[in-house]
């Protein structure tokens, strides 16, 4: 499985594949620092899965979400947010989100949404 | 946590020395209680009868509790509570300081009594008090003059956030007002509400105590000031903002934040803010907060 985390910050990229690779090695991680780089990775590499932060420089979540969707309909987006107020989260599932998670998550979390890919 | 606050008011009133109050910090977690300081914190006995009741012990081999009883000072169900008594932290410092004869057991009694005085503490409040009870401390603390409540539960959030992910053993010290301390390195994040009130918060203090925290958030060891140790420390501080703002939008409050800032060597230059000094096992630091 291909998993491409987006998200500004190195330490929630480090610590989610940390995470992720503790589920299952055998996972194969992309890395996106911000919103128009997980666009491009994206439509580049096979991705099964994105984990996605809402705020964001270049483009916000759910700006990327729009344009994923648009590219791919059947993409299966994760939003992953420290700001998980209703308003976001319902802009992320409208836009076709699969799922919000608040910060910080927990190892059954991921491990939760990597078994229902 | 009390037991600090209690032992910061004994210094200020003179009563100890900063060594002497060191030693009997970290003496307490050897100290054997004795009934008698429960029983005069209780404000069972007087310290008069519980010197009396030690002088004698030394002749008969009997408990204290027993001849207490024998001489009328303590009923039996006031000695059943006293034995059920929490060993409150601040009690053991009270007893440190009585063993090392810092402090005699009528200064212990009459100080407990003006500090609930001085601070305008009833007996239920100075009980909730010292037995630690975190949320009702940092009620006691805060002096903010506008939107109390919300720092209230600003500084909650974040005691319980550095608890979860950075260390068990933090206690915050006395809230006070910034004055143009200077620090070494800050992670700072303002937050909006709808009102356009602009609120500052950061993380503040010597390089050595910030770099402890990012690596305890990232899980990794900083050396120094790095994109990575700057980025985790920013991103602590963005994550108990962020469940701050989920917390204040379930009250129908909507907050936005704003992108972090990482800076060194930094003044404020901002009368309204206050500082929460904070004291982990690694070192302190300081959480800013205030209207911007």
């Amino acid at each position: 499985m291909n998993v491409l985390i987006c998200d500004d910050s190195m330490t929630i990229r480090k610590k989610l594949s940390k995470s992720i690779k503790s589920i299952d090695d055998n996972i194969k991680i992309f890395e996106a620092s911000d919103g128009q780089q997980g666009i491009d990775m994206f439509k580049e590499k096979q991705v099964d899965l994105v984990f996605l932060d809402i705020i964001m420089p270049e483009k916000n979540g759910i700006e990327v979400i729009k344009e994923i969707k648009n590219y791919d309909s059947k993409a299966e987006i994760v939003v992953l947010s420290s700001v998980g107020t209703e308003k976001n989260l319902k802009a992320a599932l409208k836009n076709g989100a699969k799922d919000f998670i608040q910060k910080p998550w927990t190892e059954k979390n991921i491990e939760t949404i990597l078994k229902g890919v | 946590m009390f037991a600090e606050f209690f032992g910061n008011y004994l210094l200020n009133k003179g009563i100890v020395n900063t060594d002497d109050l060191q030693k009997a910090l970290d003496e307490k977690a050897k100290v054997r209680l004795k009934i008698g300081t429960i029983a005069i914190n209780k404000g069972y006995m007087t310290p008069k009868q519980v010197k009396e009741v030690n002088e004698l012990q030394k002749n008969k081999d009997k408990y204290f509790g027993q001849l207490a009883i024998e001489k009328g000072y303590l009923k039996k169900d006031q000695l059943d509570n006293l034995l059920n008594e929490q060993k409150s932290d601040y009690l053991l410092l009270a007893q440190a300081l009585i063993d090392e004869d810092i402090m005699d057991m009528e200064t212990f009694k009459k100080e407990v009594s003006n500090y609930k005085d001085e601070n305008d503490l009833s007996d239920n409040a100075f009980e909730k008090l010292k037995n630690g009870k975190a949320e009702f401390i940092i009620d006691q603390l805060l002096e903010f003059d506008k939107d109390k409540e919300f720092f209230s539960k600003y500084v909650k959030l974040f005691y319980k956030n550095i608890i979860r992910f950075i260390d068990v053993n933090t206690t915050i010290k006395e809230i006070k007002k910034y004055e143009n301390e200077e620090y070494r390195l800050i992670a700072s994040q303002k937050i909006k509400k709808e009102d356009d009130t602009f609120y500052f918060t950061g993380i503040a203090g010597d390089v050595d105590s910030l770099l402890k925290i990012s690596g305890l958030y990232a899980e990794e060891i900083f050396n120094e000031i790095s994109a990575y140790s700057k980025d985790s420390l920013g991103e602590f501080l963005n994550l108990n903002n962020g469940l701050f703002s989920v917390n204040m939008s379930d009250e129908d409050i909507d907050l936005a934040l704003s992108v972090q800032e990482i800076n060194t060597d930094v003044k404020l230059d901002n009368n309204l803010l206050h500082i929460v000094p904070f004291k982990t096992s690694f070192g302190t630091f300081d959480l800013v907060i205030g209207i911007y």
